[in-house]
């Protein structure tokens, strides 16, 4: 499973990659930013986008939109990483229809199924 | 007819009968004279003609006999010469008496006198010749011859003498006939007259009596009839005929008087009981007033006389006499009168009643109408001093402390003797003892009763006697009323003084209120004029009525040019043009609600504030009054707050995340086996992290429910899905911990926030599973009514120590301040539980038993059907 990540914090895509290589045995791809992110993903197809909410310049809302509207990522499940900062987040979020919302800060070891049952439905 | 009095009427009558037959009878008494003059003449008429005829005859007899004896020369012829001529001479002068008076039969009586003369001398020369028979017969005969001439003169005299009296006889039947009729026509008319007079005298004399008789009648009646009125009343009431005899005696008077009517019914009142005066005293029925008015018809009056018993024993009256008139004449008296002694009594008794309303009346005006509380006590003093005849009064005022009394008004009969702001101990000189004891006292100051303190001015300026009242408004002493005065009280000085003591006290009351009231408008104004919230009051028009300074600022306004102004020119245009709209509005939405509204500068600027809207009445109508407080800086501020809570959460939480990613790789030994002593510390490292992230939320999600930010979804929630959740949560850290949790389910539904829920009830069943020991269980239940849903969470812990129930749902406290180090908690987590059934407007508790465990609850409402309930949805509404 190809994940990419997307947040602004280079710390918090290091320890979420370890998580997801290490623990999960998962391909991890990174971006810095929303607009990286669209490009990213279009180039290496991630089965699956970890996208932090609040990020400098284009915020994980628009980034959501923009990956929707490329063709290429238009059907990939995105997942959101949010610090829960306001409840009304996680709302917003979900009516984007985000296929889940994970929250910051997570267990490094427990992250992988998580994100593996997100993508799966279960 | 009436006018004239009956004693006029009858002797009228009498003079005019007395004129009539006196008239009559002088009338009479000359026809009788008449008639017996014109009676005598007749028969004098008559006697001439039988005088002339007897005359006449002795004449013929002197003749006859001479022829005789001149034949016969017998001289016993002669003897009927001889008688005639001796009874001729009387009969002569008889005729010539008759005949006086009347001229024609005088000269006539004189001419037969002369004839009858020369006719008896004649018949002696004759006889004489005879005798001495110088004559024969012839010559003889022709010297009778001579005779016959005389005797034919004779008789023609006498003829005319027959005449005249016949004349007169025959004239006077005439006369005489007519007189009579006069005399008898005037005898009839003077005795009718009379007789009819008589009789218009008994008729007047009748009516008279039978009016009287009457009017007795009447009177009697009206006085049964008064006497019934005036015995209910007491009053005395007796009538006295002309005389002054009774006629009448009430019940009343009976009583009085010690009489009955029957005893002394005809006999004169003046004598029996109004004939002496108080002294013992005699009065004569002359003088007497009462009788006066029998003569002179003028009402008397008397309030100074006394009547005397049967007894002979005098009592006190006030009477009244009164004539009694029938057709404007005066028929009697009737004399009510009263035992003034009972009368005296209840005149003094009305005069003080009067004197003591006109006391109340003066008290009430000072209260009412003077300005300041000491000028009304003032006044109130010196109607004391003017209707109490108080030497000195005073009115003291209870001090705040209740220790002193304050001298507030005081008047004096003459000069003052202590000054207007004396002050006095409660409990010492007279009128402390008063206040002490809240007792009135009455006080004879020559009984040697009087203090040492006040011994010797009462003494020197002659006061005898102190008369003192409390003051008392609801059962609290206000003040004393005094009153020392020169001549002895007595218990109605104190009933005065208690007359006004309430009125005086409320007054004092009233005043000190009014005062208060005054500081209390004082301070209130100064808090409206100071307070930093808009306040601005409109009328039902909308018009402002008042602004305050904060609410000038606010709006931009000064406050003289928003009174009377529509309240729309606050109002931003976008609104609308209808101000009352616009009230009703707000009425609805606003009233006795905080709400949020947006408002117009004067610079036109719009902005937003927060109302609550209030409604009173005033005389003028009714008021509602704003409370505005502009938010469009703590609206910025809260923006900022968000921004920063926002803010310090996604930094904490990014360099958290690090660390706690780090961390858990780390120990999840991912990346390389560690050192036991290093996993150990590393453990260590990431519990604590993961508790500080606990405490970064739960500050969070308090912050939140504290703003009233956070979002409440309420929706139809099972209560069997709610323990589901929860089982969910904490199913692994209950076998961690080696607790069995039991579920006891409802059926109920409930109108909620389910997520919430489900989040106080995980932290219920962690804390009890915290605090279980190992193998022990928790028992989780729920009941509910048609009313309320209870979810109960029990465990067999330590229990919560009572001092703590309460306290335990406040932030950071836990029953041992290690039990957040030792069990992990943030101890916020009971708070946040607290602020969900708040919003939930349930209720949330504990009940516990120390050492045997705890049972925690929460109750919100049941969903009674599928419809959503009301109150949870105006709870909502209020707090958005």
């Amino acid at each position: 499973m190809k994940v990419l990540i997307v947040d602004d914090e280079d710390d918090i895509r290091r320890i979420a990659g370890l998580s997801l290589s290490v623990v999960g045995g998962m391909q991890v791809c990174e971006a810095s930013s929303g607009a990286a992110a669209v490009e990213s993903a279009r180039r290496e197809a991630p089965d699956v986008i970890l996208l932090d909410m609040m990020m400098p310049g284009m915020d994980g809302a628009a980034a959501y939109r923009a990956l929707r509207e490329q063709p290429e990522t238009a059907a990939t499940p995105i997942v959101f990483l949010t610090a829960k900062t306001v409840s009304s987040e996680e709302a917003s979020v979900r009516a984007l229809g985000a296929r889940g919302v994970l929250v910051k800060p997570f267990d490094p070891m427990t992250l992988p199924r998580l994100v593996r049952e997100l993508v799966n439905g279960s | 007819m009436n006018r004239w009095p009956l004693k006029v009427k009858v002797a009228a009558g009498f003079a005019v009968a007395f004129l009539g037959l006196a008239g009559a009878v002088g009338i009479a008494w000359r026809s009788m004279n008449r008639l017996l003059r014109a009676s005598q003449e007749t028969a004098r008429e008559q006697e001439i003609l039988a005088e002339v005829r007897t005359t006449l005859s002795l004449l013929q007899d002197v003749d006859l006999g001479v022829r005789a004896f001149v034949l016969t020369g017998e001289e016993s012829s002669l003897k009927p010469y001889r008688s005639a001529v001796l009874r001729l001479d009387g009969q002569l002068h008889k005729v010539s008496w008759l005949a006086s008076g009347n001229r024609r039969q005088e000269s006539l009586a004189e001419e037969l006198r002369g004839e009858a003369a020369a006719s008896v001398a004649w018949a002696e020369r004759t006889i004489s010749a005879r005798r001495e028979r110088r004559l024969d017969a012839a010559r003889a005969a022709a010297a009778l011859g001579d005779n016959v001439s005389r005797m034919e003169r004779i008789r023609r005299t006498l003829a005319r003498m027959e005449e005249e009296s016949n004349h007169h006889l025959f004239a006077r039947p005439e006369e005489t006939g007519s007189e009579l009729t006069h005399t008898l026509i005037i005898g009839l008319v003077g005795a009718l007259l009379p007789f009819g007079m008589l009789v218009a005298v008994y008729w007047a004399i009748n009516r008279e009596a039978r009016s009287r008789t009457r009017a007795a009648e009447s009177l009697r009646n009206q006085l049964s009839f008064t006497g019934a009125i005036t015995d209910s009343l007491g009053e005395g009431v007796y009538a006295m005929d002309r005389e002054g005899r009774l006629t009448f005696l009430n019940r009343a008077a009976q009583e009085m008087l010690g009489w009955s009517e029957a005893e002394l019914l005809g006999r004169n009142m003046h004598d029996t009981v109004h004939f002496q005066r108080e002294d013992g005293t005699r009065t004569t029925s002359e003088d007497c007033p009462i009788l006066a008015v029998l003569r002179t018809g003028a009402r008397f009056h008397s309030d100074d006389d006394v009547f005397t018993r049967r007894d002979g024993t005098t009592f006190p009256v006030e009477f009244v006499s009164t004539p009694f008139l029938v057709d404007g004449r005066i028929v009697g008296a009737v004399v009510a009168f009263q035992h003034i002694a009972e009368r005296k009594k209840t005149e003094a008794e009305l005069v003080e009643r009067a004197h003591q309303a006109l006391f109340g009346a003066e008290v009430g005006a000072a209260l009412t109408k003077a300005g300041t509380l000491p000028e009304a006590l003032g006044e109130c003093a010196v109607a004391m001093v003017r209707r109490l005849d108080a030497a000195m009064a005073s009115i003291w005022i209870l001090s705040k402390d209740e220790k002193i009394l304050e001298l507030r008004g005081s008047a004096w009969a003459r000069r003052p003797l202590f000054g207007p702001d004396a002050r006095v101990p409660v409990g010492e000189f007279r009128v402390g003892e008063i206040a002490r004891d809240r007792r009135p006292a009455l006080v004879d100051l020559t009984a040697g009763q009087e203090r040492e303190d006040d011994k010797d001015w009462a003494r020197r300026e002659g006061m005898v006697a102190f008369a003192g009242y409390p003051l008392i408004v609801r059962e609290r002493l206000v003040g004393v009323v005094a009153m020392f005065a020169r001549r002895p009280l007595t218990e109605a000085a104190l009933a005065a003084l208690a007359s006004v003591a309430d009125e005086i006290a409320l007054g004092i009351d009233r005043a000190r209120a009014a005062e208060e009231l005054a500081a209390s408008e004082s301070r209130n104004r100064s808090v409206v004029d100071n307070m930093l919230e808009g306040l601005l009051s409109v009328d039902e028009k909308t018009v402002v009525r008042s602004v305050n300074p904060a609410a000038e600022q606010i709006f931009g306004y000064r406050a003289e040019e928003l009174v009377g102004r529509p309240l729309s020119v606050l109002v931003p245009e976008s609104v609308g043009p209808n101000p009352l709209a616009f009230l009703a509005e707000a009425k609805r939405r606003a009233l006795g609600k905080i709400t949020r509204w947006e408002g117009r500068r004067k610079s036109g600027e719009v902005f937003p504030f927060e109302l609550a809207l209030f409604e009173f009445r005033t005389p003028e109508g009714r008021r509602f009054g704003g409370s505005i407080r502009d938010i469009s800086e703590s609206r910025e501020v809260e923006r900022l707050k968000k921004e920063f809570v926002s803010t310090v959460s996604h930094e904490l939480r990014t360099p958290l995340t690090s660390i706690r990613g780090s961390l858990g790789l780390l120990a999840g030994g991912v990346l390389g086996k560690l050192e036991p002593e290093a996993s150990e510390v590393v453990a260590v490292a990431e519990r604590n992290v993961v508790r500080l992230v606990r405490l970064i939320n739960d500050i969070l999600d308090l912050e939140r429910y504290d703003s009233g930010r956070i979002e409440m979804r309420f929706e139809r929630w099972a209560v069997a899905s709610i323990f589901q959740r929860t089982l969910e949560a904490v199913r692994a850290f209950a076998d961690q911990e080696g607790v069995e949790v039991q579920w006891t389910g409802t059926s109920a539904e409930v109108w909620a926030d389910g997520e919430r829920l489900v989040q106080v009830l995980v932290n219920f069943v962690s804390n009890a599973v915290k605090f279980s020991s190992r193998g022990s269980a928790v028992r989780v239940s729920a009941s509910a009514d048609e009313s309320w849903t209870e979810v109960r969470v029990a465990d067999l812990g330590r229990g919560i120590p009572p001092t703590f129930r309460e306290a335990i749902f406040e932030r950071f406290r836990q029953v041992e301040a290690s039990d957040g180090r030792l069990r992990g908690g943030s101890g916020l987590g009971l708070a946040i539980c607290k602020a969900i059934l708040e919003q939930h407007g349930g209720s949330i508790g504990v009940d516990s038993e120390e050492g045997k465990g705890s049972v925690f609850w929460f109750r919100v409402r049941t969903l009674r059907n599928a419809l959503e309930p009301e109150a949870p949805k105006a709870e909502l509404a209020a707090r958005v």
